[in-house]
């Protein structure tokens, strides 16, 4: 049966000219804005541009349950890439002594025991330093009216494209 | 939650034997030689490929919404009930055996996608082809419109969506009016329990089911959303006695410049859960969690057999989502 299908395919005059790239994406054109840039001019037809995305939704064999036929036949000895952080030691529990330590310290010298500063002096998560202890409310208060301050400089553009940014960043949590 | 589903479509189905008995005597279900000179009801009826046992008399009454200005014909209301109950028991059966580990977000969602108003309003308008009757009384007059007519057309009392300028409306709005998507999804849940009526086939409305509502695609894995991914993937592991996952590059490409791109794989010690992309080692660690959790959760079994089916087996009963 398998025999019948051609091994070689020929490729006959209509279908035989290559699919050109798409080199730049046509975008809206402002004339005034985007009038430094060439507007792009392309001639009707067929150009390729695949889609960016390339994540495949398939069970890998670890996630498949014990009872499914296809379990033990498609394990694939991967490759192993770099690590991109090693994963440490986590330490679970700290003991009153030292949530009071952290309590005091965060209060009182704000500017010099930072929350990841605190973090690793007790090899804790920033995120544990947080359950534990609460800001000092000066130094909060100062730091948001800094940071809203550097805010007000920003300019249109700036502001549009930090805008965007955390729009991006909320489709990783999708992987669309 | 199927068994909950399949005992309220019986108890509904009870309940609208019963009134049907109160509302027959007041109104009356169109005649079949009335039925037959309307057009759009024949070719409704001949294009939906519905059986003989189904009266166009009976199409008729689930097309008459119960603001419709034909009093004197039987409304669908009751049809509709029960035609809403097949629909969700049998929609959330297949979503339910096709994807087992679905979380219940996500399945709520999914059956929605498919019987929500503006789902079926689609299927009735543009699938089916059904007009709604929206041409007025001297129009029809002028246009010499047979009465019966207007039969294979949906009927309902429209709301306003605009309102005049300079004009100043006192009366509260009509209760009884209502939104074309609404009656459209009235008029197609009511086809559906007439279907059953008439044939007392749970079979052949499972099929009709099956053909024209489960038959229309629908991406489940756009509708996930996770608020921590990594975390939840980390406990997954945990719970399933694997090894704790591991963010490894499998490739990347410029990295120095401005636009680079990296292709990172989630791994439980020498097995690979998900892979994604990033423009950041953060972006791609994050996306290839969540395909990975993607792929935990939209683990779909190789036959898929419902619990309506004869020969049904029990599919995957694991310990449901993760929690974080």
């Amino acid at each position: 049966m398998l025999r019948l299908i051609p091994q070689t395919f020929t490729r006959h005059h209509s279908t035989n000219t290559t699919v050109k790239p798409l080199k730049r994406v046509p975008s809206l054109f402002n004339k005034i804005n985007s009038a430094s840039n060439v507007k792009p001019n392309y001639q009707p037809g067929l150009y390729h541009h695949p889609a960016p995305s390339a994540s495949i939704i398939s069970t890998p064999d670890v996630f498949l349950p014990q009872n499914d036929q296809r379990k033990g036949l498609n394990v694939k000895k991967e490759v192993l890439g770099p690590t991109v952080s090693q994963p440490r030691e986590k330490k679970l529990n700290l003991t009153p002594e030292e949530v009071s330590q952290i309590q005091k310290l965060r209060l009182e010298q704000p500017e010099l025991w930072t929350r990841s500063k605190l973090a690793a002096e007790f090899n804790v998560s920033p995120f544990t330093i947080s359950l534990v202890s609460n800001p000092n409310k000066q130094r909060s208060e100062e730091m948001q009216q800094r940071l809203q301050t550097i805010k007000e400089s920003w300019g249109r553009q700036r502001y549009l494209a930090r805008l965007d940014r955390k729009k991006r960043a909320v489709n990783w949590y999708r992987d669309e | 939650m199927n068994s909950l589903i399949r005992t309220s479509a019986r108890k509904s189905l009870r309940q609208f034997s019963t009134s049907s008995i109160k509302f027959n005597s007041q109104q009356i279900i169109a005649s079949e030689e009335q039925a037959l000179k309307s057009a759009p009801l024949v070719a409704l009826h001949e294009r939906l490929n519905l059986p003989s046992s189904y009266k166009l008399g009976t199409l008729a009454q689930a097309l008459t919404c119960r603001s419709s200005y034909k009093q004197e014909l039987a409304h669908n209301y009751g049809l509709n009930i029960l035609g809403k109950n097949f629909l969700t028991y049998y929609v959330s059966e297949h979503i339910l055996a096709t994807y087992p580990r679905l979380p219940l977000p996500v399945l709520n969602a999914a059956v929605a996608s498919y019987i929500s108003s503006d789902s079926l309003y689609a299927v009735g308008k543009y699938a089916w082809g059904i007009e709604s009757d929206d041409t007025t009384a001297l129009s029809k007059y002028l246009n010499e419109e047979a009465k019966e007519h207007s039969l294979g057309k949906l009927r309902f009392l429209p709301i306003s969506q605009t309102d005049e300028a300079g004009v100043t409306k006192l009366s509260s709005r009509d209760r009884k009016s209502i939104h074309p998507a609404a009656a459209y999804a009235l008029g197609v849940r009511s086809i559906i329990g007439g279907l059953y009526l008439s044939t007392k086939s749970e079979e052949v409305t499972k099929k009709f089911i099956q053909d024209h509502i489960l038959s229309r695609k629908l991406d489940i894995s756009k509708m996930f959303e996770f608020e921590q991914p990594t975390r939840e993937l980390s406990r997954l592991c945990e719970r399933q006695n694997l090894e704790k996952p591991v963010a490894r590059l499998i490739s990347e490409t410029g990295r120095k410049s401005d636009k680079p791109i990296f292709v990172m794989g989630i791994f439980s010690g020498e097995n690979k859960l998900g892979e994604s992309y990033g423009s950041s080692i953060r972006e791609a660690k994050i996306r290839a969690s969540v395909n990975a959790l993607k792929n935990w959760y939209l683990y779909k079994p190789t036959t898929v057999s419902v619990p309506s089916d004869k020969d049904y087996k029990p599919s995957v009963v694991d310990h449901g989502i993760v929690i974080v």
